[in-house]
């Protein structure tokens, strides 16, 4: 009886363990079919291996060269740089915490008192993260579904900063109605 | 260059490591141009990240998973471009990436080349890995983040099929 | 297996208590006018966040706003605001993260303002405003 192709494919791979193994070296010896199998397995793995297309030595030289000309690798800014470093997946997870945070203690809050008290209105955390582009941090977040998601068309003059504190606040008690 | 041993480091690792990074973005994204600019931005971030590593196969999987996440990030690109394009065009239309020209330049594309390009994604991924990457099952399934009975399925598939497409090649040359 | 009965009730404790938020984020020029406008709108319920993301070239701004059942006839708003601001000569990007919250009532108008709003009338940078509005899920389509 002839064993899976799928397990002729891991002991080509040797994962498999030592009995199967055994069990496999001897009726490969004596089955023309199963021998076949591995030859054309050994028949890939030979064709990929012959590299008769990539001159490795040359490739490599000149991306090293390229890396030796990268600014990025002259300056090593953000290793040296004093200001507080942090990655970027861990500035969202745990900026996803401290919202999980607040709203868990917001709902205690509310479950102990008959009148809940709104927030301490909380002072905006600042965190500067170097050595991160925007485009990764879209990657990250296409990657979650749950955003009514919309780009901003905008005239080209003008841009985005910092202004001051957040602010949340009835529409009655804004100056600029 | 800074000719300290960090910098020793780096030019050993990268010495040691390259041959094995550009076999696997080359022969995943069929272009000699992407796969340069691949490897170089994977060592820079291993420049920049200022990683060490107890030993080189640890290297080896930091840089290889960096890799796989520009090829990938490269292939969503590719995708959306072709979906923009035949949006645009209503009628569907394969996009040569810029590597396929290339390579097409030369006198004769291997048959078995041309039938790794062919495999979908999925497939393409675990068996390069695999034969150029020089990884167990154990290790491919952690950098791909599946699971290993994933990975041996999709390397006995990813088999099966260049079988069937280099039997292919060889009638039509 | 739910029963007749039982989905009419669950049907109508969702009723009771959904609510829809309607969501107007603006960009402002000179601190009044728009320069562009979405409008959105959302069934939740009490405790459950809805996220609004918002992005151009320079900027990710994401709003989770959730709404908290007080009593009867008031909420709780709670806007988380994170920022995510790039700074093309430093090669960084700035992140800036609040909660605010505020007790509001259904059908009363409240705004956010993810970057804060500057003091002066004609500001070079852009502001950007949420306009937020809770009302109870009966209310359905009604715009502003």
């Amino acid at each position: 009886m002839c064993p899976d192709d799928q397990i002729l494919s891991q002991y080509f791979d040797g994962e498999v363990d030592l009995s199967t193994k055994e069990m496999i070296e001897s009726h490969v010896d004596d089955c023309w079919r199963c021998r076949k199998r591995i030859e054309a397995f050994t028949n890939i793995r030979f064709k990929m291996l012959e590299e008769d297309e990539i001159d490795i030595d040359s490739e490599k030289e000149q991306v090293y060269r390229k890396i030796e000309n990268d600014y990025r690798f002259r300056q090593r800014k953000g290793f040296w740089d004093k200001k507080w470093l942090i990655p970027a997946p861990v500035v969202v997870v745990s900026s996803i915490v401290i919202c999980i945070l607040f709203s868990a203690l917001f709902v205690t809050l509310g479950m102990n008192q008959k009148n809940t008290i709104a927030l301490k209105q909380q002072r905006a955390l600042h965190i500067q993260m170097n050595e991160i582009q925007l485009d990764d941090l879209n990657q990250f977040f296409d990657s979650q579904d749950f955003m009514i998601e919309a780009k901003m068309e905008l005239p080209a003059q003008g841009d985005f900063s910092i202004m001051g504190e957040p602010q949340l606040l009835r529409a009655v008690d804004s100056k600029r109605r | 260059m800074r000719k300290d041993s960090e910098s020793v480091e780096f030019t050993r690792i990268y010495n040691t490591i390259f041959p094995t990074l550009i076999r696997i973005a080359y022969h995943m994204t069929g272009s000699m141009t992407i796969s340069e600019d691949i490897c170089q931005e994977a060592f820079i971030k291993l420049y920049q990240r200022n990683k060490s590593f107890p030993d080189k196969d640890q290297a080896k999987y930091w840089l290889i998973r960096v890799v796989k996440n520009l090829i990938f990030n490269y292939e969503k690109r590719k995708t959306r471009e072709r979906k923009a394009y035949q949006r645009v065009l209503q009628q569907p239309r394969r996009i040569e990436p810029s590597g396929e020209t290339e390579v097409l330049k030369k006198e004769k594309l291997s048959i078995i080349q041309n039938s790794l390009q062919k495999l979908p994604y999925k497939l393409r991924s675990v068996i390069i890995l695999k034969e150029y990457g020089r990884m167990n099952y154990r290790e491919i399934a952690k950098i791909l983040g599946i699971s290993e009975g994933n990975v041996k399925v999709r390397v006995h598939r990813a088999r099966e099929m260049l079988s069937v497409l280099i039997k292919e090649n060889d009638y039509v040359s | 297996m739910c029963s007749g009965e039982d989905l009419q009730d669950l049907l109508e404790l969702v009723h009771e208590n959904a609510f829809r938020i309607n969501i107007s984020a603006s960009v402002k020029e000179h601190n009044s006018i728009s320069v562009w406008n979405m409008e959105v709108s959302r069934l939740t319920i009490s405790g459950k966040t809805v996220n609004v993301k918002l992005t151009s070239d320079t900027i990710i701004v994401i709003a989770h706003i959730t709404p908290y059942v007080e009593n009867d006839e008031s909420l709780i708003l709670i806007a988380q605001g994170q920022v995510y601001l790039s700074n093309p000569v430093e090669e960084s990007v700035q992140y800036v993260s609040t909660v605010k919250s505020l007790p509001v009532s259904l059908g009363e108008s409240v705004l956010f303002y993810p970057l804060g709003i500057s003091e002066e009338k004609n500001h070079e940078s852009f502001t950007i405003e949420l306009e937020i509005q809770v009302l109870p899920y009966s209310e359905t389509g009604e715009e502003r």
